[in-house]
């Protein structure tokens, strides 16, 4: 069975849905190639999430201009000897395409050599690892005479540290937004219903698209599973598609515990819900913060759930699952915790706790990489500049736009430092007055 | 599919391919055996055609595809003799390779997965053909010299060389030692030096047929398996700034 989601990926770049920006400057980008002048910028890199056309944007551009691809992904070895061997020597000689065409790059036709998930290299984990990979990439851009193009998820992962900084500056970074529900149900999933003949009602669709958050290929694989056999989708089918989703049943727990008064039916609910305990647990303590809002109400409820945490430490101890049910009790003792009945704010947050610990990663890389500008300055260590001043420093930032437009420029932040320090506020303003100040610096030169 | 071949032809097959893969579509058909590949970096491609009187029995009477593993057959034959005979038959998935008394099943790849190139044809003006020991000479001198040599054939001469940062290497053919040159005004490319190392490392023709143009691919015709097939191998040249 061929999936609708690669039987649909767009042939050319007119067909791309949503991010037309970016689409203008790929196409621009590359016109350049074609037209023999090789742009300043070898590379792009496509940042964005999954399912938001990055790939297929990669695959249509090499499409509408008669391009050969070599295509590097996840799945491939991605050591620096491969990365040498394949995509660096392809970027360096001419080509011959699958059809048997040999392509000069005199006459326009190149060979768009494609690194997907460039972010998800396995480095330094043996040989059979991705070591040396990230250099690897990088040489391959600096002397690449083909158009390459990485694509990430996370920037973040390709650009850190400083080889990751010298990349940054060779490439250009062409981020791809989320598409909203509308253009997903629109322009996408009625095209493929009115392709396979299916009936379907545009509400459906809307709600296949919703659900998806923006993830294209999410949505037209549920789409697909739903007319599995059928010419029709009804309301009917789409609540299936619900029940067969683990975590609409955490959801809807969670849900419950937070707004029903009754123990009792709390306590049912959370029999029934076929998932692990301390994924459960996580839910409610990832979500309870925002919903209850008397703190009284609140400290009971986190009473309840450290209690909870404590049998779960119990059973993982000593393998007994007896406990099972005390965990139980005191989860849905967080319903009866509140004095109040409370409504609902808004959509619960998933407890992405792996997200959460990336983020954590993420800012002690910041956290050093900041210390480390910082130490020339304070000529000590990066570590006694950690310790000492990193904590003065970033309150200082916080506080005072001016002191922090200027470190900007001292330290040469980058906008995620900037973001980092401040978290995340004023970063417009610190951005624009540190151009001031480098404007003024030039004059003065 | 059940097929005999000498072991030495079957090695200078696998040998030629792996210089560019490691799994390769063996195509047979009621004529005989046809191999084409392409590099993952697609900068070369190999085709290889063997009549089935190139074969010491041959009996296929449906087209057939095998996806081979080439480091497997390799790994077998490094146990027999050149002069030995090997027997290949497809049994279901299967491959089944014997020799004398020693014999090897292997699980075949499923050849849809394995990208079989179309030949460019490429109309390249100039032709020479020169001595393969010579030819080898002149591109193993230039191995530590460049990543790049140069083919060059003028009007009266073969000629080939490359230059390093510090050192330089050529070799100059004349025309009257060439068994054949056609070329009505000079052509030049430049090319990958470890490729053609290791296709001319891989080859036991005696002499290769050179055809070669401008900046365009250069495609050097040989004989494989004592002049019982017919090989090609194209290679695309380096983007000039």
């Amino acid at each position: 069975m061929i999936e609708w989601a690669e039987k649909y990926r767009p042939k050319s770049l007119k067909d791309i849905v949503g991010n037309q920006d970016a689409i203008q400057k790929i196409r621009e980008w590359g016109e350049s190639w074609k037209s023999g002048n090789i742009p300043k910028k070898k590379a792009l890199v496509f940042e964005g999430k999954p399912g938001v056309g990055k790939t297929s944007t990669a695959l249509a551009l090499a499409n509408d201009f008669g391009w050969g691809i070599i295509e590097l992904n996840a799945s491939d070895i991605r050591n620096e000897e491969h990365i040498k061997e394949i995509a660096m020597r392809g970027s360096l000689y001419e080509t011959f395409s699958d059809n048997g065409d040999f392509l000069s790059s005199k006459e326009g036709k190149r060979k768009l050599i494609i690194i997907d998930e460039a972010d998800n290299l396995y480095e330094g984990k043996g040989d059979s690892g991705d070591r040396g990979g990230r250099k690897a990439i990088i040489e391959t851009v600096k002397v690449t005479m083909q158009p390459v193009i990485l694509i990430v998820n996370d920037p973040y992962e390709l650009f850190k540290g400083e080889q990751g900084q010298v990349l940054r500056n060779l490439v250009e970074e062409i981020k791809f937004r989320s598409l909203n529900y509308k253009q997903i149900s629109s322009s996408i999933l009625k095209m493929i219903c009115a392709r396979e003949n299916i009936i379907v009602d545009r509400n459906i669709l809307d709600r296949i698209a919703q659900k998806s958050g923006g993830d294209v290929r999410a949505a037209i694989n549920d789409l697909q599973m739903l007319a599995q056999g059928k010419k029709t989708i009804t309301e009917k089918d789409l609540e299936n598609l619900g029940s067969r989703d683990i975590v609409e049943n955490i959801y809807s727990a969670t849900l419950n515990i937070i707004l029903s008064m009754s123990m009792k039916t709390s306590r049912e609910v959370l029999n029934s819900v076929d998932e692990d305990p301390s994924l459960i647990m996580q839910w409610i303590d990832e979500n309870i913060a925002h919903e209850y809002l008397d703190t009284e109400d609140l400290s009971r409820a986190f009473d309840y759930i450290s209690d909870a945490n404590l049998y779960l430490g119990r059973i993982r101890r000593l393998q007994y699952y007896g406990f099972l049910s005390y965990v139980y009790d005191f989860l849905a003792a967080v319903s009866i915790a509140k004095k109040h009945k409370y409504g609902i704010h808004g959509k619960l947050n998933s407890p992405d706790f792996l997200k959460a610990m990336a983020q954590r990663k993420r800012s002690k890389d910041y956290r050093d990489i900041i210390s480390q500008k910082l130490s020339k300055i304070t000529h000590q260590s990066q570590d006694s500049t950690n310790f000492e001043f990193f904590e003065i420093f970033m309150r200082i930032f916080r506080n005072d736009i001016n002191f922090a437009a200027w470190n900007t420029v001292i330290l040469n932040l980058s906008e995620e430092e900037i973001e980092f320090l401040t978290g995340n506020e004023n970063v417009e303003k610190i951005l624009e007055k540190s151009k001031d100040i480098m404007k003024k610096m030039g004059n003065n030169a | 599919m059940d097929i005999k071949m000498n072991v030495k032809d079957l090695k200078e097959v696998t040998d030629l391919l792996l210089t560019l893969v490691t799994e390769a579509k063996f195509e047979f058909s009621k004529k005989g055996l046809s191999v084409k590949c392409v590099d993952l970096a697609h900068v070369a491609m190999i085709v290889l055609e063997l009549n089935k009187e190139a074969f010491l029995e041959y009996d296929v009477t449906e087209d057939t595809e095998l996806g081979i593993d080439l480091e497997k057959i390799k790994d077998f034959l490094k146990n027999t003799s050149s002069t030995d005979v090997i027997e290949m038959k497809k049994e279901d998935s299967k491959l089944l390779l014997t020799v004398g008394y020693l014999s090897r099943t292997m699980q075949t790849i499923d050849p849809s997965s394995i990208t079989v190139p179309k030949v460019p044809s490429l109309g390249l003006p100039a032709k020479a053909v020169v001595p393969t020991e010579q030819f080898a000479g002149g591109i193993k001198v230039a191995e530590n010299i460049s990543d790049n040599i140069t083919l060059h054939i003028t009007p009266t001469e073969f000629r080939l060389y490359s230059t390093g940062d510090e050192d330089s290497t050529r070799l100059i053919i004349p025309k009257d030692l060439l068994k054949d040159l056609k070329c009505d005004s000079e052509v030049k490319s430049l090319y990958p030096v470890d490729y053609l190392l290791r296709f001319i490392k891989a080859i036991n023709s005696e002499y290769v047929t050179v055809n070669l143009g401008t900046d365009y691919p250069v495609k050097i015709e040989f004989d494989i398996c004592n002049g019982k097939g017919t090989g090609v191998f194209l290679l695309a040249p380096r983007i000039e700034e």
